[in-house]
């Protein structure tokens, strides 16, 4: 007579059967599974953010008349630096397109800001993730550009109807094509260093070796629109110094990047004007 | 109520405990600390729960949390099944009234999690293993300060609720 498996043991084999039958499920409804998933959860998430949203708007209601009328001063006072750079941007790019048709150049692709509130952030040693409050329904598509205020934060990495990821440039799996700011000669940024209780940091690799750093001069590394989703001069980060590779062909380098990306709360989808026509 | 019920509630209250860590984590976020809690959702399942139903609820878990996680939902699932596993074996082993027990087994649990994510992900090109072993450390310290002081408090909530609601969770564990 056979023996009777033990009740660990059915446990174990009802496991075992799970996943095998798991594992052979089609791909197209794993898919399914995971996005209705995601979905279910969202709306969840996007509350708690209109919550916090609530909240700031009664905290900041408890400033004094002068506090609020402080702040206006300073707010317009940059709007009118702002629309002053906005003015010289403009034209510069006025400039641009007839320089563009003088000489038959293929013109920059223009962008559209998205803005969109930060409703989850996911960051730990294995992936680097936001969620944000915008999805396809608002133009938002797989491998757009996020930036903020300091720069760049990465790239999409998932699209669903109300809700976004992005995959952080601090992320083990970001890869970005850069350059120094006044050196157009194309680099590599990998991100991956997020130290527990410290200040993220990635490595640049392919730095040309016959480039010398002033320690009391950081470098800015900025985005190289080689790799064509980031237009080019968005910063990344900072260099403070250089190191030779082993081959003696180039140089690496770590790459400081800014604390505040860890702590944003708004960021911006640049979304290309040319797709969206095509659109 | 029906036993049905029973299973939906607690598989809503372990979504509302993962939200609620999802929140602790978007304030954690800033000062570069997370905490990894899964076995806090799993471990009730496991110990007051029979066979079928504790499978079948860890591994909706699974689907569910593993659908905001950039890892194959299969990967997920094995790590959910196998920690629902540990907790399911275990329950032979230790006392569910003792704090001691109840915080060693979720410690173990989480603890052996770590390590799996830590093994199936890899470590990054761009960092040494010291500088990545020293950031899982960092979060498996404070995920396994959290899981021990949380997942007692958890475990008897739950037990209390549901006896609140006339439901006897010492029928439900069986032992063969």
């Amino acid at each position: 007579m056979g023996r009777k498996l033990t009740y660990q043991g059915q446990a174990l084999l009802l496991g075992a059967l799970f996943v095998a039958a798991w594992w052979v499920v089609p791909l197209v409804v794993k898919s399914f599974v995971r996005t209705s998933f995601f979905e279910f959860q969202a709306p969840s998430w996007v509350g708690s953010s209109y919550l916090k949203d609530l909240q700031r708007f009664w905290s900041d209601r408890n400033h004094s008349k002068s506090e609020l009328i402080e702040a206006g001063v300073e707010i317009s006072r940059l709007a009118s630096a702002y629309e002053l750079r906005n003015q010289q941007a403009t034209a510069m790019q006025s400039e641009l397109r007839v320089l563009e048709r003088l000489l038959d150049l293929p013109s920059l692709p223009e962008y559209r800001y998205e803005v969109a509130r930060v409703v989850r952030r996911d960051l730990n040693a294995w992936w680097q993730e936001l969620t944000i409050r915008k999805g396809s329904r608002d133009g938002i598509r797989l491998g757009q550009a996020v930036v903020y205020l300091d720069g760049v934060v990465g790239r999409i990495s998932e699209v669903h109807a109300y809700t976004s990821v992005v995959e952080l440039l601090t992320s083990p799996s970001f890869r970005v094509a850069v350059h120094f700011e006044n050196d157009f000669r194309p680099m590599q940024f990998a991100g991956g260093r997020n130290p527990g209780l410290g200040n993220p940091s990635g490595l640049l690799s392919n730095v040309p070796a016959d480039l010398v750093l002033d320690p009391n001069e950081p470098l800015r590394v900025v985005s190289s629109r080689l790799g064509g989703v980031f237009p080019d001069g968005l910063t990344l980060g900072y260099v403070d110094s250089l190191r030779h590779e082993s081959t003696g062909l180039f140089q690496n380098a770590d790459v400081r990047i800014n604390h505040t990306l860890l702590s944003v709360r708004e960021v911006a989808v640049l979304i290309p004007l040319e797709e969206e026509l095509a659109e | 109520m029906s036993r049905r019920w029973l299973y939906a509630f607690a598989f809503l209250l372990q979504m509302i405990a993962f939200t609620v860590v999802m929140e602790g984590n978007y304030l954690l976020a800033p000062n570069a600390l997370s905490l990894q809690l899964d076995a806090l959702y799993v471990i009730f399942p496991g110990l007051y729960f029979p066979a079928l139903p504790g499978l079948l609820l860890s591994a909706l878990l699974a689907l569910f949390i593993g659908a905001t996680r950039p890892l194959a939902s299969t990967s997920t699932l094995v790590i959910f099944i196998a920690l629902w596993l540990f907790t399911l074996i275990s329950r032979r082993r230790i006392r569910r009234d003792r704090w001691g027990h109840l915080v060693a087994l979720a410690a173990f649990a989480q603890g052996f999690e770590i390590i799996i994510i830590t093994l199936k992900v890899g470590r990054p090109e761009t960092w040494t293993w010291g500088g990545y072993l020293a950031r899982i450390g960092s979060d498996a310290l404070w995920s396994l300060l959290a899981i021990a002081l949380l997942a007692p408090i958890w475990v008897r909530f739950q037990v209390r609720f549901f006896q609140a609601f006339g439901w006897s969770l010492e029928n439900e564990a069986t032992h063969s």
